[in-house]
């Protein structure tokens, strides 16, 4: 069984020195004439110059049926060609491949192919951070001149509120409770939601009642 | 060629509008078909004509919005035209199979990639293919005319 990285730059590098660290016989393909010269210099891999939606140069690589593929080109289509190439030509089982554009998913997992969300990926990660910066930021300036606040407050273990549902709390007049960052979570919170320990609340109130909140969720 | 003008509502969207898409849009919206025709460049919509009686939509139809605003859900006909097979293969595929368009024809620039398309019951059209084709009728229906004539 051998693996074949087609297209990419760094990850490829990578990817093939761990692989071929554990054992595996990894092959390259790429259009790139200095990476090509870059990867066969310093990895011990079988390094392909061409491009990889060319059957012509796929059959140069004797792909068996239980070869792993690997694609990482930049683009959605390139990917899902040469997925398509391999599994018709030489009835490859395993494709995994990079995603760019997360709405492609449904046509990849039909025909079979891993996909790699990229940008659905990424977007997890900065989600929360968008999230915070939004709403303790700008929200804060915007309000302000308006008579509210914006408030984030930590959740202590010994406060009165902890596991409690948001509608038994009978929160005082003109505070919301708009958003609850737990973990890596943003839950929007309804009656139903239950408030627990380290929770991050974003409480919307006016400005008179800042101190009230301070209070009535830290006690 | 003189067109015979017909009323068919029958939908047919037309990717890429280089010299291929072009003249079929055209011909097809012409002829009484229903026609959008797809392309990212606005440049190259202003080379159609001027009685061009269909619809435009630029975008790159490799992405799902471009596809819904013409309406890929409602099209009885799609075909994909652009200079690159793998463009054309996956335009084929999401109309064929995302948005379920019951007849697709694509070119296919490379010789080589024929069976692929045609595995993935996508109709082709190889300019190559159907050149060498015209070429060996053409010398064929002459040698028949050559042999009658010794006869």
């Amino acid at each position: 069984m051998k693996i074949i990285i087609i297209g990419g730059e760094r990850v490829p590098y990578f990817l093939a020195k761990r692989l071929i660290a554990q054992g595996y016989d990894v092959y390259f393909v790429n259009k790139d004439e200095d990476l090509c010269e870059e990867y066969s210099r310093t990895l011990s891999a079988n390094v392909v110059l061409g491009d990889g939606t060319s059957k012509r140069v796929l059959d140069q690589l004797e792909i068996d049926p239980k070869d792993i593929v690997v694609l990482l080109t930049e683009r959605d289509r390139r990917n899902f060609f040469i997925a398509r190439l391999v599994q018709e030509y030489y009835g490859v089982e395993h494709v995994v491949t990079l995603l760019n554009n997360s709405e492609n998913r449904d046509l990849f997992e039909r025909y079979g192919i891993r996909v790699l969300g990229v940008t659905d990926l990424i977007m997890k990660n900065i989600e929360p951070l968008l999230f915070e910066n939004e709403v303790i930021t700008t929200l804060e300036e915007e309000t302000k001149t308006l008579g509210a606040t914006v408030l984030k407050i930590t959740i202590e273990w010994d406060s009165h509120v902890i596991r409690k549902k948001i509608k038994e709390l009978s929160i005082p007049e003109d505070i919301v409770v708009v958003g609850i960052m737990r973990k890596d979570k943003f839950v929007i919170p309804r009656g139903e939601t239950t408030i627990e320990p380290n929770d991050e609340i974003i409480v919307v109130c006016t400005e008179e009642k800042s101190s009230e909140v301070l209070a009535f969720f830290s006690t | 060629m003189k067109l015979r003008p017909i009323n068919l509502k029958f939908y047919v969207i037309v990717v890429g509008c280089g010299k291929i898409g072009l003249e079929l849009a055209a011909r097809l919206s012409q002829i009484g078909f229903n026609v959008t025709i797809i392309d990212k460049k606005p440049n190259s919509i202003q080379l159609l004509p001027e009685d061009y009686g269909g619809f435009i939509v630029i975008g790159d139809a490799t992405e799902r919005g471009t596809m819904e605003q013409a309406k890929a859900n409602k099209a009885d006909l799609l075909i994909v035209t652009t200079d690159d097979d793998s463009t054309n293969y996956f335009i084929s595929m999401v109309g064929a199979k995302i948005f379920g368009i019951p007849s697709v024809l694509a070119l296919v620039n490379n010789r080589e990639n024929v069976p692929l398309f045609e595995r993935s019951e996508i109709k082709v059209i190889s300019p190559i293919n159907l050149a060498v084709e015209t070429f060996e009728r053409n010398i064929l229906e002459g040698i028949d005319q050559l042999v009658g004539d010794i006869k």
